[in-house]
């Protein structure tokens, strides 16, 4: 659905971007909990501001996410930070599709984690976030043609990955 | 929204994996935030006016204070010793006229941006103003003055990069 066909509608708009924004907020944790508040804040600041009236809102609802995500991880301790990566093996960032086992999604997963914070981000943003380049930017604030860029890096960063994770 | 054409194996490979769906609880919560917010900032707000309602209390109680001293308490200065007069006693056949006019700026602040209609972003301006008009009657040479408190509100149109 479109954004201008959700307007003022805080459900279509939670039941649009839900899932996508919690997916993005993971790489800032590895708690679903975490990530839930997050985007329970993120969404507030969104809706609070009226940004879903402005023009191609979607860029600022995962601005306003990654924004709310960065404040928490900042107010966490090193030690709870310890914590969730220990934890972050039993709580699945991606759901497997139909046909994909599930040690394939555990494995791209792994390699996502290690991709540089900026990869992983611009990946997510067009992968599961599904912006274009020009709005990845105004999500980042940078230019288009540094997300187009990030976006090919992080997607060989990946491949290299994995196939070093299946040679191993 | 892009729908963007993944060629790329592996681009095609990563969007078959959904993302994990938020637990009940994360729309329950955001339900109750929502439903406690208030209105969402609009020009024609009625309570942008209970904001001001602390400087226009203040403004009022100087302007009491001013014009109300025991020691000059004329309103009307009729120059000849006599009781001094009150606005209300003012003939209606009085042959006022203006004589002089102050707006007096005593504050300034800045609201939070909101969103034009269109969806323009701007920032609301609010300047506290003491408007102070004399006013002469002719025939007998006496004044009167009225000061009132007056809130603007200006809208400046901000430009985003």
């Amino acid at each position: 659905m479109e954004p201008t066909e959700l307007s003022g509608d805080w459900r279509g708009w939670y039941r649009e971007y839900g899932p996508r924004l919690l997916v993005y907020a993971r790489h800032w944790t590895s708690r679903q909990a975490d990530a839930e508040d997050a985007v329970q804040d993120g969404f507030l600041r969104f809706w609070r501001r009226g940004d879903w009236q402005r023009p191609d809102p979607a860029p600022l609802l995962f601005a306003a996410v990654r924004s709310a995500s960065l404040d928490r991880w900042r107010r966490d301790s090193r030690r709870e930070r310890r914590e969730q990566i220990a934890a972050a093996d039993f709580e699945p960032l991606l759901e497997p599709s139909f046909g994909v086992e599930e040690e394939r999604r555990a494995m791209i997963e792994r390699a996502l984690q290690k991709l540089s914070c900026e990869q992983r981000e611009t990946l997510s943003l067009k992968i599961w976030g599904d912006l274009s380049f020009e709005q990845i930017g105004r999500a980042l604030n940078i230019s288009p043609n540094t997300a187009a860029s990030r976006y090919r890096y992080a997607l060989e960063a990946l491949r290299k990955q994995l196939s070093a994770d299946v040679l191993a | 929204m892009s729908s963007p054409d993944f060629n790329d194996p592996l681009e095609r490979e990563l969007r078959a994996f959904r993302p994990v769906q938020p637990s009940a609880g994360l729309e329950q919560r955001l339900a109750a935030a929502i439903e406690s917010l208030p209105e969402e900032p609009n020009v024609s707000q009625p309570g942008s006016m209970i904001r001001f309602l602390p400087w226009t209390l203040i403004a009022a109680a100087t302007l009491a204070v001013v014009l109300f001293r025991p020691d000059q308490a004329a309103v009307l200065n009729p120059g000849d010793g006599s009781p001094a007069a009150t606005v209300a006693a003012v003939p209606l056949t009085a042959n006022l006229v203006p004589v002089s006019a102050e707006n007096l700026l005593f504050g300034a602040e800045q609201d939070e941006g909101i969103f034009m209609v269109g969806g323009a972003p701007a920032r609301r301006m609010r300047l506290h103003y003491l408007d102070t008009t004399v006013w002469e009657d002719r025939t007998t040479g006496q004044t009167v003055r009225f000061v009132q408190p007056r809130e603007e509100i200006r809208l400046v149109s901000l430009a985003t990069y």
